[in-house]
């Protein structure tokens, strides 16, 4: 069995936003909410680098760990998902999720965040696949229609990748081994070249 | 005085019934999810979807 992750090619991020453009677009993310954001070390500074981070779809999630009334599983091929109708929005996902991945919508009266929100892997949640109840509370389910997460599909450089984690470790050892264990935009490689 | 007894001893015997809390601990079982259940699960589990999902891939996620 497959198990489905994210990589990030920090080498590749252009820091364009389309992965974040293209989920929000995808799934109607209301006001507030970024399933997906892209972070950037160094900004403005030779040798920044930027990395699309959501979701991270943790083989041990700790979210799930923590949640106090057990709305969250793990589908065969490695999907965190989790149910809204469960979700008390108490918040305890977000202070144990490394990757700041729970989001809150932040609609009601005193301070009460309302039904957690987070990635689903394009794979919407527990009810029928392609349902509009579904898509109201979850986005749309690529994966139900045979498609893979949007942000990765729209990404331009292909730094986003988005997929079984062999097929994408697979990619990345490729790409590694052409770069010579080195980014080859800028250092010794270009400023000092063989021919020169 | 007899009926009035009576009703008094019916209606105090009903309201003490109702004020009966059971005594049955719920246990927490944790990690054990709670919700619906997704018919995606199901899908998933077919060679077709894998494959399907495989051939996505390859098709718009690898190096050119």
């Amino acid at each position: 069995m497959a198990r489905m992750k994210f990589l990030c090619d920090a080498e590749r991020c252009i820091e364009c936003n389309g992965c974040v453009t293209a989920c929000k677009n995808e799934h109607e993310v209301p006001w507030g909410v970024n399933r997906r954001r892209v972070v950037t070390l160094d900004d403005g500074v030779p040798g920044e680098r930027s990395i699309s981070v959501a979701c991270m779809h943790c083989t041990d999630a700790p979210c799930a760990a923590v949640c106090p009334v057990d709305c969250f599983y793990t589908t065969d091929d490695g999907i965190v998902l989790h149910d809204k109708d469960l979700c008390i929005g108490c918040g305890y996902c977000f202070y144990a999720c490394p990757f700041g991945a729970p989001q809150y919508p932040q609609k009601e009266a005193f301070g009460v965040r309302g039904k957690m929100d987070k990635c689903t892997f394009c794979a919407g949640g527990p009810e029928d696949d392609g349902s509009a109840a579904e898509f109201e509370k979850y986005g749309r389910n690529r994966i139900a229609e045979g498609k893979l997460p949007i942000c990765a599909e729209m990404c331009s450089t292909k730094a986003l990748l988005a997929g079984d984690g062999d097929m994408v470790a697979d990619i990345y050892r490729e790409r590694i081994l052409k770069r010579s264990t080195r980014p080859q935009t800028w250092g010794w490689g270009v400023a000092y070249k063989a021919d020169s | 005085m007899r009926k009035v007894t009576l009703t008094l001893l019916i209606v105090a015997s009903m309201a003490l019934g109702g004020c009966y809390e059971s005594t049955d601990i719920t246990l927490h079982d944790p990690g054990v999810y709670r919700g619906g259940s997704d018919p995606l699960l199901a899908k998933q589990a077919s060679p077709e979807q894998r494959a399907r999902l495989g051939e996505r891939f390859q098709m718009g996620q690898t190096d050119r």
